[in-house]
């Protein structure tokens, strides 16, 4: 269904946007205070495998934009270009947005976009299918000023300011009626309605709930072989402290499971939130005992 | 659109849910604290790509060892697709195959072996079908389209895209992404399962504190912040001279506006590495740097 309801967003705007020639309007616009410099770009891995950047449009948000080399141009749902305070003009594809600022830094000014929603957008919504709401794509016009690298592995991308500002060619464009569109496009525009009706039989998901990892309150010695759990540090106060954890103690188990290595332990200790009442089997000189140790939220 | 069509499309999109979204179990990535910067001059030259002219690239690349075949590049497709005169040509699926009615649904393949440029990769999963976007794109540019480059080819590499020099490069991160089909058809085959679906940000390190939301304020769309509640003693944050009532504005490159924002931005650091942070103290910001700790 992604393929349906998102992939190919490029689809609606296939239609509306004849080909033009992809031309580059350097001297146009003065020179981007930013350009060359690069920034770190926090995103979001939805459960729909979107890459998502938080966004601040004209000081109002934040919105979740879909980075999307599948989408021609900027386009932000309707809800949320109300909230940003942009307006549309009956007459014109296009409405502008003063700044576009995106969580790690890089800021655009004086952008053309497109107030819509896109059929994918609606139906994921509607069924949020996504995990977090999801505001508008980003595409070319934006994408294009930026050298992009994606690393799946890591938390951030790294967007390079370019000096390159793709001529917004889209403006000079006839926009072609919806009539026009190919049966099946006209089909698949539908789609995002048809969605919410769905999700009045299916009931809308679930959202994701995203809850920090809880604190404990100790450290561990430092060991080469990543293979034994030892405490350095009990942190004065913490929830370590009041289980009387001390240094020195070994960690032989935790949640009924044996451990083999550190990273045995990571694993549960990230997947374990604020409240949980964790099981820890503690080796201290000869005597092995039992300790209860409830997580707390803190950072 | 008649009712029953809308029906059956709901249907048709429920069915393709299921086979085409991955799962996100907590901690099935395990990410890296720091992003590198990629040395451009040391991966060569990179991969050539086209624009479209309708503001899409694609990439040529062999299948199977057949082809060229153009592949439109979409960081927004979670899926990658294969259009079935593609996928017949390039012997991911029999050449005596036959579609289904809709839009040729062939369900999933295999594509043993893509080859771009001078690099491989080998068994990328891949969506079977006659996207109508393809089939329009092909028609209105009058050059063939044979799909879409999507998640899960790209999951695999770290990406670099510069449109300006109408280059890509991949370098290889990991083998192969996480499995395709799982926990959402779970969720939506079982309705009245509606546990809200919850995953834990590891935090790795810590600066000693405790934090408190502060509320959004809708009139002047403030969103909520988060606030400190109270500092450690002698914690890292102590030493940064962060007090309590400081609303964070940033923390490196991240926003924080829930708990869970302050673990991503946690997670982006190494231990006794320096980070930059704005706060809004009274009425003014004020600007610090906090070196977090490696603490469970």
């Amino acid at each position: 269904m992604p393929q349906l309801v998102k992939t190919n967003f490029f689809l609606i705007c296939l239609a509306l946007f004849i080909p033009s020639t992809q031309g580059e309007d350097k001297k146009a616009e003065a020179a981007d205070p930013q350009t060359g410099q690069s920034f770190e770009v926090p995103y979001l891995l939805t459960q729909t495998n979107h890459f998502v950047v938080r966004a601040i449009i004209n000081g109002k948000g934040p919105f979740h934009l879909v980075v999307d080399t599948g989408a021609p141009g900027l386009f932000l749902g309707t809800e949320a270009s109300k909230k940003a305070g942009i307006t549309t003009d009956k007459g014109k594809f296009f409405s502008n947005l003063e700044e576009l600022r995106l969580e790690g830094g890089p800021t655009l000014k004086n952008l053309t976009m497109r107030v819509e929603d896109p059929f994918q957008l609606t139906g994921m919504n509607s069924l949020g299918l996504p995990g977090v709401k999801l505001d508008g794509l980003m595409g070319f016009s934006v994408l294009a000023r930026y050298r992009i690298t994606l690393d799946p592995t890591h938390k951030r991308m790294i967007w390079t300011r370019l000096d390159f500002n793709p001529k917004q060619t889209l403006d000079e464009i006839p926009v072609a009626r919806r009539e026009e569109m190919p049966p099946e496009l006209q089909a698949m525009n539908m789609l995002g309605p048809a969605m919410k009706f769905a999700s009045l039989f299916i009931g809308k998901q679930p959202d994701l709930k995203r809850l920090p990892q809880g604190y404990a309150g100790f450290s561990l010695k430092s060991d080469k072989s990543q293979k034994s759990v030892t405490i350095d540090r009990v942190i004065a106060g913490s929830p370590a402290e009041k289980a009387d954890l001390k240094p020195g103690d070994e960690i032989t188990a935790i949640e009924e499971k044996t451990l083999g290595s550190r990273a045995d332990f990571d694993k549960i200790m990230e997947n374990s939130p604020a409240g949980k009442v964790m099981k820890l089997s503690v080796r201290r000189g000869d005597e092995s005992k039992t300790i209860e140790l409830k997580l707390v939220e803190a950072f | 659109m008649n009712l029953l069509n809308t029906l059956i499309w709901s249907v048709a999109m429920i069915f393709l849910a299921s086979g085409s979204i991955s799962a996100q179990t907590p901690g099935a990535i395990r990410y890296q604290s720091k992003p590198i910067v990629p040395d451009l001059e040391k991966l060569g030259p990179g991969f050539a790509f086209e624009m479209t002219g309708t503001n899409h690239f694609y990439v040529e690349v062999k299948l199977n060892g057949e082809g060229p075949f153009r592949l439109i590049f979409d960081l927004g497709a979670p899926v990658t697709l294969l259009s079935n005169k593609a996928a017949k040509e390039s012997k991911t699926i029999s050449p005596n195959k036959r579609p289904s009615f809709l839009m040729g649904m062939q369900g999933e393949g295999t594509v043993k072996e893509m080859q771009f440029g001078d690099s491989r990769a080998s068994n990328i999963p891949v969506m079977i079908f006659d996207h109508p976007a393809i089939t329009a794109m092909s028609e209105i540019l009058g050059k063939r389209f044979d799909g879409i480059l999507g998640y899960t080819f790209f999951a695999r590499y770290r990406t670099t895209i510069d449109y300006e020099k109408k280059r890509l490069w991949f370098e290889p991160v990991r083998e192969s992404t996480e499995n395709v089909v799982a926990a959402l058809p779970d969720r939506m085959m079982n309705p009245g399962k509606k546990a809200p679906v919850m995953e834990v940000v590891p935090r790795h390190n810590a600066i000693g504190i405790e934090i408190e939301m502060q509320p959004g304020d809708k009139t002047t769309a403030i969103p909520p912040l988060v606030k400190v509640a109270r500092v450690q003693a002698n914690s890292p944050a102590a030493k940064a001279g962060i007090l309590p009532g400081d609303i964070f504005i940033s923390f490196g490159p991240h926003w924080l506006f829930q708990p869970a924002d302050l673990a991503d931005a946690l997670q982006g650091t190494q231990a006794g590495e320096e980070i930059a942070i704005v706060l809004k103290r009274d009425k003014a910001l004020v600007q610090l740097k906090v070196q977090p700790e490696w603490v469970y």
